[in-house]
């Protein structure tokens, strides 16, 4: 603040005070520095009736974080800037402190594939987002942002997508981002000899990819595909450089995968650890992040940690400073500890659900479902199994996903006497006073196959109990994976419980479209042409108020025809060492970014 | 002996193929199909599924499979895994020198600590001494490995903060799976050594050596020791392989690499590959274990002769 700047009267007051007292030179400036800033400040409260700004230290994330801007126009627009009248009413004593820090992140299970074109798991995903950037960004459901693609647009039956690439982009090996690697990254995912399986349903019914010139790509798809920008803004459709593929063969995914991101893996041992170093190069930073540049963290190590209990151990001692899966039964410790942030966010998919098999009788009777629906008590089981921390699931879709209907939470609650009705309008009765029904002389027993997982041991107990209340007996039936999947994908099973992560509603498709079930991942067997239109219809128009419209028949009628329960829904639960600011989070709670963390000294 | 040796190591390989072979057709009568442990929950064509098993090469017939293997193996190729198309040998080679140097690691608390509690057993006969290691013999051979190890982990990593609770690489980090791993192997040891010695001790050469004046130390480092030590052998031959395939759960707990989580992924995902590289891996190590110990067994006692 310049003594010069000031308004002569100013002037004139501050020289007579310091002729008056004798003031030193130094206290003289800091005078003017005060009354300035405290001019300035009466002047801007009495003008704008606020009082402006001050920069502030970047707070802790107490709340979710999400990515810096909350509107996103496809062009950029840079961060809002503190007004440039405003001084701090003393200069700063100590420099911006410097950003760095080294993250250390536990994953809860290994994985052998890196490749997220390829992989099914969501933890290569998370590795793999830092280091293969997606084209599109959603900040929030349903709203895009420029990533890799500055600019997009789709045609109005959602059948041809023409994205505008970004100029200035480098894989890490030094080959240039353009059209023909989006081409290559595209048809490599449809093609069979990758075995993709995640990415290749996120393609939807593709159909091919015209390198329009050196930066626009036109993708096409046999029918109207409306997900397909959500799609897109997964790890799994991230943009791979040909050149490394073509370099490492049969070895990419498995050693090495090669992106444009701020990110470079720099080992990878599968089953234990990763090693990710920053991109010295990075500059095409997208605009919702903070900022731009190489990132400020010197390394990001990734170790897998299954055993829950170890892997708690590690962020308390602080030898792991970020850790995923935090069981409920942990999470009022975790919180306790004032050195550890515990964060849970609603998981965008289904959440726990149990899926009925309705081809197999007595399951294939509209009565026996809807007993089954309303025995279970599903506050029960998520204080039981989930120590509370989980909410009780209403609906097929979760809150957080767009096109969620909170009308379902009323329909078909817990109602042990609308169950035990149920059945006895059926024709079920217990003839012989044992607990279970009957009919026809035989008992209502249904087989309830699941994983060997701890989760699972305590949900179909819960399960057996609620449904032994309504004269129903479980058979519990719990296999290790290789048996597991024969019998289900046989159709063996009467019940099984399902889970599965996804943004987009047209992830409902998974479960309950015809052309999944007989094997496939609709376990429900379920197959009705009604609902199969209805899911196209919904994805086929990119009208938001139309897509929520069929979302919420397809959510009831699920109800309606009580295809499969939806128990709690899941939350990701993250606990990490405080000092860690500045991480961003996909809508989904499922891929945390650092590109714009840093560890801050506590 | 030498022969003796030649003989032994040439036995050896039709043992190691009859092994290989045994655990295939096992691997194969089991039920599930590594293609459809592959697509799991994901959602997969029923063309995309019959790709992947022709790809995994699950079509051809049972014995093209094996010799296959065979072959490619004699020329040093283990194939790749089904599930993550790493090439085995480099999977192995990574988790090797880790379960190598737990393997070695526990061993060695095992025999120091069985051999010490043993011997003064055996020395301390029927005193309070001799039930206080027995006992805790018993409560070794008893615990459960998981819960020792998160024990340990909670004592000496959380609340200590002496030891690093997870990895592999370095001595601090090797403590504690050592120590859980070791205080279980030293359990059956203990009671081998003190069984042995107590019978050792009645013999009427340590009775001569007595009576020619010889210290006790020397007695019991010069004549009891060796002779005592030669059933407790085999035992522990038995327990660095046990340690060396089977130490999964510990692996597991310590989040360190290791042969055994390899082995267990392998044959829940059937990846034959993978289950194959590695038995053949075991099945040498064990043989030469067994030829290890025989060849000891000579040593010590030197009576014992192989023609």
């Amino acid at each position: 603040m310049d003594f010069n700047q000031l308004d002569s009267q100013t002037q004139a007051l501050l020289l007579k005070e310091a002729n008056r007292r004798g003031i030193s030179r130094r206290d003289f400036l800091r005078l003017v520095g005060s009354s300035a800033g405290a001019a300035i400040v009466a002047y801007l409260a009495t003008a704008c009736g606020a009082p402006p700004p001050t920069p502030a230290p970047p707070p802790p994330p107490t709340s979710v974080p999400a990515p810096a801007a909350t509107s996103v126009p496809p062009t950029g627009v840079p961060p809002t800037a503190v007004p440039p009248t405003v001084a701090p009413t003393r200069p700063p004593a100590t420099p911006t402190p410097v950003r760095t820090g080294k993250l250390v992140y536990a994953w809860s299970s290994p994985f052998d594939d890196l490749d997220p074109n390829a992989t099914t798991s969501t933890r290569a995903g998370r590795l793999g987002i830092h280091v293969i950037e997606p084209l599109v960004w959603q900040p929030k459901a349903g709203q895009f942002a420029p990533g890799l693609a500055a600019s997009w647009e789709a045609s109005p039956d959602a059948t041809q997508y023409t994205f505008k690439l970004r100029k200035d982009v480098k894989f890490h090996d030094g080959t240039p981002f353009d059209a023909k690697a989006v081409k290559f990254t595209f048809d490599r995912i449809v093609d069979p000899a990758l075995k993709s399986q995640t990415a290749l349903s996120l393609m939807g019914p593709y159909k091919s990819t015209e390198v329009i010139d050196d930066y626009t790509v036109k993708v096409t798809f046999k029918q109207p595909y409306a997900p397909f920008l959500d799609s897109c803004s997964t790890p799994y459709l991230g943009i791979t450089s040909p050149a490394a593929v073509a370099k490492y063969g049969k070895d990419y995914g498995v050693t090495m995968i090669v992106g444009s991101g701020p990110f470079i893996l720099k080992s990878f041992k599968p089953g234990s650890e990763a090693v990710l170093v920053p991109n010295p190069d990075y500059k095409w930073a997208p605009d919702i992040m903070k900022h731009n540049g190489p990132p400020y963290l010197e390394s990001i190590t990734w170790k897998v940690i299954q055993e829950t209990g170890t892997r708690t151990g590690t962020v308390e001692t602080g030898e792991v400073n970020f850790i995923e899966d935090v069981p409920t039964v942990d999470v009022k410790r975790l919180k306790a500890n004032p050195d550890i942030v515990v964060l849970a966010l609603a998981q965008g998919g289904s959440g726990e659900s149990l899926m009925m098999n309705v081809t197999r009788p007595p399951t294939d009777q509209l009565a026996v479902r809807r007993a089954i629906q309303q025995a279970i008590d599903k506050k029960g089981m998520s204080d039981a199994v989930f120590d509370g921390v989980y909410p009780v699931a209403c609906s097929i879709i979760q809150p957080s996903i767009f096109g969620y209907d909170p009308e379902t939470c009323k329909m078909y609650p817990y109602d042990l006497a609308a169950a035990k009705k149920s059945l006895a309008d059926a024709g079920w009765v217990d003839t012989n006073n044992d607990g279970i029904v009957e009919k026809g002389g035989q008992p209502l027993a249904l087989d309830l196959y699941f994983r060997q997982l701890p989760l699972n041991q305590s949900m179909s107990q819960y399960v057996q109990n609620q449904l032994r209340k309504v004269g129903i007996n479980v058979n519990l039936i719990g296999l290790e994976r290789a048996g597991y999947f024969d019998a289900v994908r046989a159709g063996k099973h009467h019940l099984q419980f399902w889970w599965e992560t996804f943004t987009d509603p047209d992830g409902v498709r998974i479960m309950v479209h015809s052309s999944n079930a007989g094997g496939g991942t609709n376990r429900n067997n379920y197959v009705n042409a009604e609902m199969d239109k209805l899911i196209a219809d919904a994805a086929a128009t990119s009208d938001p108020a139309k897509r929520k419209e069929l979302y919420a028949k397809i959510q009831k009628k699920v109800l309606d025809e009580a295809v499969m329960i939806n128990l709690c829904d899941d939350q990701s639960i993250y606990a990490y060492r405080k000092g860690i600011q500045d991480f961003a989070m996909d809508i989904g709670g499922n891929y945390p970014y650092f590109y714009d963390t840093f560890i801050a000294k506590t | 002996m030498l022969n003796y040796i030649r003989l032994r190591l040439v036995l050896a390989v039709p043992t190691i193929i009859l092994v290989t072979i045994l655990v295939f057709l096992m691997l194969y009568a089991i039920p599930g199909d590594p293609a459809s442990i592959f697509a799991g929950d994901k959602p997969v064509t029923p063309e995309l599924l019959a790709q992947i098993r022709e790809d995994m090469g699950l079509n051809r017939p049972l014995y093209v499979q094996y010799s296959d293997f065979l072959w490619r193996a004699l020329h040093g190729d283990l194939g790749r895994s089904l599930q993550s198309r790493r090439p085995v040998m480099d999977a192995i080679m990574l988790a090797l020198p880790n379960t190598l140097e737990l393997a070695v690691a526990a061993m060695l608390f095992a025999i120091a600590l069985g051999v010490s509690m043993g011997v003064i057993s055996a020395l301390k006969h029927n005193t309070w001494l001799d039930t206080l290691s027995m006992l805790t013999s018993l409560v070794g051979i008893s615990m459960p490995i998981f819960w020792l190890s998160l024990l340990l982990i909670l004592v000496f990593a959380v609340n200590l903060r002496w030891f690093p609770s997870i990895g592999e690489g370095g001595v601090d980090r090797l403590v504690l799976p050592a120590a859980a791993l070791g205080l279980i192997s030293a359990a059956p040891t203990a009671r081998l050594i003190r069984s042995s010695m107590l019978e050792v001790l009645q013999q009427e050469y340590v009775n001569t050596a007595r009576a020619k004046g010889l210290h006790q130390t020397t007695i019991i480092a010069r004549h009891v020791l060796k002779n005592a030590f030669i059933p407790a052998l085999t035992v522990m031959g038995m327990e660095f392989g046990n340690l060396l395939g089977g130490a999964v759960i510990t692996e597991t707990v310590f989040a360190r690499l290791g042969l055994g989580r390899l082995y267990v992924e392998g044959i829940l995902t059937k990846d034959f590959p993978m289950v194959q590289g590695l038995t053949l891996l075991i099945a040498v190590i064990y043989v030469m274990m067994n030829l290890l110990v025989d060849v000891l067994y000579a040593y010590f006692d030197p009576r014992i002769r192989y023609e």
